[in-house]
């Protein structure tokens, strides 16, 4: 069955690496620029004069842009998720090598739970602007802390294992 | 998408980051969790697969352990670090102003 699969879609190997290398790009830099200098400045400029009701409607319009502006990497997301199975029976890929058997548990492992958690914070359960338009304040206020210490704990993980994965598709080190 | 700029608070009241032992508490709960999870899931998932495909591949082995204790060491301390920059110096900031 995979080899009919890998007859039928190798000749197609670079159009489909075209397509995810496209998504990786919108993926892995979507969301940067706006969390480096715009969310975190707000919030932690907030932080430091929580009882400034100025500074509170600009933490809660930045983090409601936030959620929206995630709609990138999360349309890129499932694309890599499509694309990278493709590529892997196109190109014969398996996690005999070391390389692509650490890049598999990254995936699974760490970029899988961290987008699931980010989903249901942005666009689901926890979207602050439905929050907001239903009155929802406490569950507002929880909402926002929960995403601010997400994008704490995650930032740094991401940091790392991103260009970590991007190093071992491109060097292939073991 | 509400376009409005500057969305009024509607009745949110904001809560601010004040409880600073708290903070650090959950910091440190974190970073020794992240740890444990590259030492106790990560490192065994990579050697489990890969043994797949390579029968004789050994899914743990001393010098991968090793490496593996430390890598996941420094990346605890990093997380750490950046963490208590974005939280803590800021309750700190907060109690230094009262």
């Amino acid at each position: 069955m995979t080899e009919v699969i890998a007859s039928w879609i190798a000749p197609y190997y670079l159009q489909i690496k075209f397509v995810h290398l496209f998504f990786v790009a919108m993926w892995l830099m979507s969301t940067s620029v706006a969390y480096r200098f715009y969310l975190l400045p707000i919030f932690q400029d907030w932080q430091r004069d929580p009882e400034n009701f100025d500074k509170a409607r600009l933490r809660n319009w930045a983090m409601e842009r936030f959620d929206d502006g995630v709609i990138l990497e999360h349309v890129a997301f499932p694309m890599l998720l499509l694309t990278g199975p493709l590529l892997m029976i196109a190109g014969g890929w398996n996690p005999g090598q070391g390389w692509f058997a650490m890049k598999m548990i990254l995936i699974v492992l760490v970029f899988i739970p961290i987008e699931a958690m980010d989903y249901h914070l942005a666009h689901f359960a926890l979207n602050k602007e439905k929050l907001r338009l239903a009155g929802e304040t406490e569950a507002y206020e929880d909402a926002i802390h929960l995403h601010w210490w997400f994008l704490v704990f995650t930032s740094p993980i991401v940091i790392i294992s991103i260009p970590y994965a991007i190093y071992l598709v491109v060097v292939k080190p073991f | 998408m509400d376009n409005t700029i500057i969305t009024p608070l509607d009745g949110i009241k904001p809560r601010p980051f004040t409880d600073r032992e708290a903070s650090i508490k959950l910091i440190n709960k974190v970073a020794l969790l992240v740890f444990l999870y590259i030492v106790l899931l990560i490192y065994p998932a990579y050697g489990l697969l890969r043994s797949f495909w390579i029968p004789d591949f050994p899914i743990i082995e001393l010098k991968g352990t090793v490496t593996t204790i430390l890598i996941g060491g420094l990346f605890a301390l990093f997380l750490r670090r950046s963490a208590t920059n974005r939280v803590v110096k800021q309750v700190e900031a907060i109690e230094k102003q009262s």
